[in-house]
């Protein structure tokens, strides 16, 4: 079929909307209530309206289908004046402070109201402080209600910045089935918010948070908290960094999607004044020998099956929230990054003979769960909390503007080798079927005792949402499953429930893609920026010399050196954890 | 003329019999008996009734796309939410005549092949809903409803579902969201609910005052009823006289009744109260149009019309009134009323209301004027569902008509 | 009764949810976060979703309500009828301004349309429904009410 925008042709599906044909065709129409992991829009920000030779009003380009015969015009005076007018009316219950907001040259309504020149307020302003003591007068009547959230550690909300565009809503309705938001209320007084405005009280994703056109929902800002470690002469600042950052880092500063900066991420880190830079990729290799181990000691005994990944803290804590009869399932292994971090306040600590009481350990994350596992109580294994500061990679490129630094300026630097060394096995773990290829090459090598042949197995990688395989391990056929996105886990914990799946290792991350969709990565992201995330990941994995965890020379040393074997006693104490029942 | 209301003295609402005795439920014995569902709605084409509710659209082009559809689930609602201010005629209709509702819907559902229906009430109509209970009671006794369906194979049970106090909900797909536990906030068409309704099945919502007309076009026939009012709008419709008219209330006229005999006719409003001065009449509650005296002998007339008739009232504004208060209360209402779901909508009706007080107290802010034509037009233009345009149809009239003078002091 | 009690009532179905609701409103007076919670569970929704149902309707009150609302209709057929006079009234009476809540006693609201316009003007007052109310009588209404 062919329609026609702006009077040119154009190819298209019967079952497209005139949005996606534009876009496909690189036709830029401006829109806030659309995102393209949350299809189909709900039409409500109507500033997608285009002219059509079908109705003599304008229609959401979101929400109309193409059809025979269709001609579109996607600007024009009419289309500009709707823009416009509605943009005002947006702009005046905004909250208008953009030199000191976080989303600032990175926000889709800031970007708009640039392109339309909104540079004041049309209307009286309803959110925000009023500027002179005589404007209160006029706004007494129409100030709206500004609820601000900052009671959890991982996602800071003000609806100052809300444009009541709904798409968190959505996603945490239809991608993670949490639905910790509901649209409430009604007319102008209607907003965006949780029932009775509690706290947020979620899995803290924090992919409400990358759909977010503005700064009403962020990430929680730790910035300072790490000012105050780096100027503080006594403490010695060691950060990690996760294994998808490295890929995700670059974007921050104008690189393509996918663009591998580990050493920029290194060297930027420490020029910020970080004594250590350490490698979460060790620690992810540590969670496959532990967890390879646990599931080998599951076969041994029967069970419980399936085991579930635990280094997904979302995950972890949706299943203690929404499905607590499936925590034995879990497995208990901690995530990397508490490995690494007890590691580094005990075993390094030791070694070096540091006071690990000075040690303040900083990590990045692409997620803004992370901030909420570092502070949970259990994650104490080295006597005290033992990651300190938890960043993601906006609020670190933040930090590094401000600081006015430049990455791809800095001379590229090293890990520092102590903890520093890393697999490509490691570095999978950024998308999601990543632990379970890393956790294959290792449990099927400890199994049969033999070498793989071939170390990629295919079958787990990809964009579905469930992946199945069963793996041929000398006979006995491990059942195994990838899942991302809490919607799809919820289809295989109900199957499982229903006593329809019998597989023995399900890996499950929270956020779409895994890490490399994380609620703390850079902004903006769809499927499409995410692939590219991917392509990098499994590029880097394929060109590193050591694969398997196991051959990680490090892991060795601290088994020989300090841990034993995988489930030891020191093992158990420093890399396993609890769960609690936390269902209501 | 009066096809719908004829019969209203003779009827106790709490009594069947009563209903009965006066020729109800003759047509739903007819249709039972001798009437397939096809040529039940093939005499509803041929009458060419339409939607009383507002927007005049054929009921036949409902019946026949439900009925279409192969799906097994089918509903059928009676939409007596009516909260169009100045319009109770559906609580009226509930109050003096439930079965003549009741009839109308169970013909419909046979028509379509539905098997539950519901009647969704205003939250405030706690009359009519007592009297529409214990209608669905007695039509359950004498088996007009229920299993087997006078001895039929037809079943069709009919339940209750009250409204909260929404003027949204009136629209369609609105009512079916909130029946569902969902806001009231109106879905995307297409899918039309005739397709994808109630539960994703088919469904077919019908305004009351729609429904009391099958009774009378089944038993009497089709081609009686298209002989009524005009030829692209037959029938009879209840018409509201409100305001400054000697008598107020509810009148059964023959569409395509001019509004100036409306008002002025002895056996209507006769006229207006004495010593008062017609000044305009709105046609259709908030959403309607203003007419001034020149235009009084419009017909009001479902299809397209340059004064859209709506529900159906008229109120009567006399030259003693200050338009300001009416500026307030039309920008009021659709403020308070509307879902929130879009921007112009939600951020519209809330800037047109804070434009419209600051008339009201005259401390106009400097390109007020301009600031009001902007949101009229966004109303007008860009609004996911209709509500922008009723809110901006008043004051787009009253700007037209009385120009300046709303902006000057007084 | 306990909320208990009115849910059970209902079979935990979608076309229930917003009448117990309304049900557990009426009995309440409002619905509180604890009613909010057990309706949620009944039916095993997400609050989020309960709350955002409730929040939109006009009759179902989220907040307990320390002010005594007042509402006046001010539809085009009760404006006819001096509602606007009995709005005024009341300003005077109660000292307060129309949509505007600095009263720290009383609540003045415009309503819309309750369908009762052949007895109008209307004036709510709580839940209760007054008829043909005008400048002169109002007075006494509100008086009897408190």
């Amino acid at each position: 079929m062919q329609i026609k925008i702006n009077n040119k042709s154009y190819d298209c599906n019967p079952d497209e909307t005139i949005l996606s044909v534009c876009k496909k065709n690189g036709i830029r129409v401006p829109t806030l209530c659309t995102h393209p992991d949350l299809l189909p829009s709900e039409g409500a920000c109507r500033m997608c309206l285009v002219e059509t030779n079908q109705a003599k009003c304008l229609v959401s380009s979101c929400t109309t289908k193409v059809c025979e015969g269709l001609e579109v015009i996607t600007e024009s005076e009419k289309t500009n004046k709707a823009r416009t007018i509605n943009l005002e009316l947006l702009w005046a219950d905004h909250a208008g402070k953009c030199a000191k907001c976080k989303r600032n040259g990175n926000c889709e309504l800031q970007r708009l109201a640039k392109e339309f020149n909104i540079d004041e307020f049309r209307f009286v302003p309803r959110r925000g402080e009023p500027a002179l003591p005589d404007e209160i007068d006029l706004i007494k009547d129409n100030w709206s209600h500004v609820v601000v959230d900052e009671e959890n550690p991982s996602i800071s909300r003000d609806s100052e910045y809300c444009i009541e565009c709904r798409r968190c809503v959505k996603v945490c309705r239809d991608i993670q089935t949490v639905e910790a938001y509901g649209f409430n209320h009604r007319s102008s007084k209607s907003n965006v918010g949780t029932p009775y405005e509690k706290p947020l009280d979620c899995i803290f994703c924090g992919q409400c948070s990358m759909v977010c056109p503005t700064a009403a929902i962020t990430e929680k800002d730790d910035t300072e908290k790490l000012e105050q470690a780096l100027a503080d002469p006594k403490k010695m600042v060691i950060a990690q960094t996760a294994p998808s950052t490295r890929f995700t880092f670059s974007e921050e500063f104008g690189q393509n999607p996918g663009t591998f900066w580990e050493k920029q991420l290194v060297a930027t880190l420490k020029e910020l004044g970080c004594d250590k830079v350490f490698d979460t990729v060790l620690g992810a290799d540590l969670t496959i020998m532990e967890e390879a181990n646990e599931l080998i000691e599951r076969i041994k005994k029967g069970g419980p099956f399936p085991m579930f990944t635990s280094c997904c803290p979302s995950w972890v804590l949706y299943i203690e929230k929404y499905y607590p009869e499936f925590i034995p399932n879990l497995s208990t292994c901690k995530s990397p990054q508490q490995m690494l971090s007890s590691l580094i306040k005990t075993y390094y600590a030791e070694k070096e003979k540091f006071d690990p009481e000075n040690i303040v350990n900083l990590s990045i994350m692409p997620c803004t769960s992370k901030k909420y596992e570092a502070q949970r109580k259990e994650m104490d294994a080295s006597g005290q909390k033992d990651t300190d500061i938890v960043l993601t990679v906006r609020e670190l490129a933040r930090l590094v503007r401000e600081r006015k630094i430049l990455p791809s300026y800095l001379k590229e630097k090293k890990y520092d080798p102590a903890l520093g060394i890393s697999t490509g096995a490691g570095v999978l773990f950024a998308a999601s079927g990543g632990v379970m290829e890393a956790a294959l090459r290792t449990a099927v090598e400890r199994i049969t005792g033999q070498e793989l042949a071939k170390l990629d197995f295919e079958i787990v990688r990809g964009e579905a949402g469930i992946r199945c395989a069963g793996i041929d391990i000398d006979g006995l056929n491990l059942k195994v499953a990838v899942v991302h996105e809490i919607r799809n886990a919820k289809k295989i914990l109900e199957e499982i429930k229903q006593g329809k799946s019998e597989y023995h290792f399900v890996e499950v991350m929270a956020c779409p893609n895994g890490c490399i969709g994380g609620g703390g990565q850079p902004l903006p992201a769809d499927q499409e920026i995410r692939n590219a995330r991917i392509k990098g990941v499994l590029s880097r994995d394929k060109g590193m010399s050591l694969r398997k965890s196991h051959d990680n020379p490090v892991i060795k040393k601290l088994y020989k050196e300090f841990l034993e074997k995988p489930g030891s006693e020191k093992a158990e104490k420093l890399l396993h954890t609890k769960y609690t029942n936390r269902k209501k | 003329m009066q096809i719908l209301t004829k019969n209203w003295d003779k009827i106790d609402p709490f009594h069947i019999d009563t209903y009965a005795r006066s020729g109800g439920y003759e047509a739903l014995r007819k249709v039972i008996r001798e009437m397939t569902p096809e040529s039940v709605v093939k005499e509803i084409k041929i009458s060419g009734l339409q939607g009383r509710g507002g927007a005049g659209c054929p009921t036949a082009l409902k019946w026949e796309s439900a009925a279409k559809t192969k799906a097994q689930d089918k509903y059928f609602i009676c939409n007596l939410d009516e909260s169009e201010p100045g319009v109770y005629k559906d609580r009226t209709i509930a109050e003096k005549s439930p079965h003549q509702i009741i009839e109308g819907m169970i013909i419909g559902a046979y028509a379509i092949g539905a098997k539950k229906g519901f009647i969704y009430i205003n939250g405030h109509y706690e009359k009519s809903a007592e009297i529409l209970t214990v209608a669905i009671k007695q039509a359950l006794e004498k088996e007009f409803l229920g299993k087997g369906i006078m001895g039929s194979s037809f079943d069709f049970e009919i339940e209750i579902f009250r409204g909260s106090g929404a003027y949204i909900c009136g629209e369609e797909t609105a009512l079916i969201n909130t029946i569902e536990g969902k806001r009231g906030e109106p879905r995307l068409k297409p899918p039309y609910p005739v397709n994808s309704g109630l539960f994703g099945k088919p469904t077919v919502v019908n305004n009351t005052e729609t429904l009391v007309n099958i009774p009378f076009i089944i038993s009497r026939g089709a081609k009686i009823f298209s002989g009524i009012g005009m030829k692209n709008s037959p029938g009879t419709k209840l018409f509201l006289l409100e305001g400054a008219v000697k008598s107020k209330g509810i009148f059964e006229a023959p569409l395509g009744t001019s509004v100036q005999e409306l008002i002025y006719n002895s056996i209507y409003g006769g006229g207006l109260e004495e010593g008062k001065e017609f000044w305009f009449a709105q046609i259709g509650g908030a959403s309607g149009r203003l007419m001034t005296a020149g235009n009084l002998d419009q017909l009001l007339v479902y299809g397209p019309a340059e004064y859209p008739l709506g529900c159906g009232s008229i109120l009567v504004v006399d030259k003693s009134m200050d338009l300001k208060d009416f500026l307030v209360s039309w920008s009021g209402f659709f403020h308070r009323e509307s879902c929130g779901k879009c921007v112009p909508c939600r951020e519209g009706t809330f800037r047109l209301h804070e434009i419209a007080k600051r008339i009201r107290n005259n401390d106009l802010l400097p390109d007020d004027q301009e600031r009001l034509e902007d949101i009229l037009w966004t109303l007008g233009n860009t609004t996911f569902c209709p509500l922008g345009n009723f809110a901006a149809t008043a004051w787009k009239d009253a700007i037209r008509i009385f120009g300046d003078k709303i902006f000057k002091a007084a | 009764m306990s909320i208990q009690k009115i849910l059970i009532q209902y079979e935990p179905v979608p076309e229930n949810v917003l009448r117990a609701v309304k049900d557990v409103n009426r009995h309440n007076g409002y619905l509180s976060e604890n009613d909010c919670e057990e309706i949620a569970k009944y039916f095993s929704w997400p609050l989020a979703r309960i709350y955002s149902l409730a929040s939109f309707f006009d009759e179902i009150r989220i907040k307990k309500d320390r002010k005594i609302i007042i509402k006046v209709c001010s539809g085009g057929p009760c404006l006819m009828e001096k509602s606007q006079a009995v709005t005024r009234q009341i300003e005077m009476l109660l000292k307060l301004e129309a949509e505007n809540d600095g009263s720290p006693k009383y609540k003045l609201e415009l309503m819309s349309c309750k369908g009762l316009c052949d007895r109008g003007p209307i004036v709510m007052i709580g839940d209760q429904i007054f008829e043909k109310v005008n400048p002169e009588n109002i007075d006494d209404i509100i008086k009897d009410y408190l």
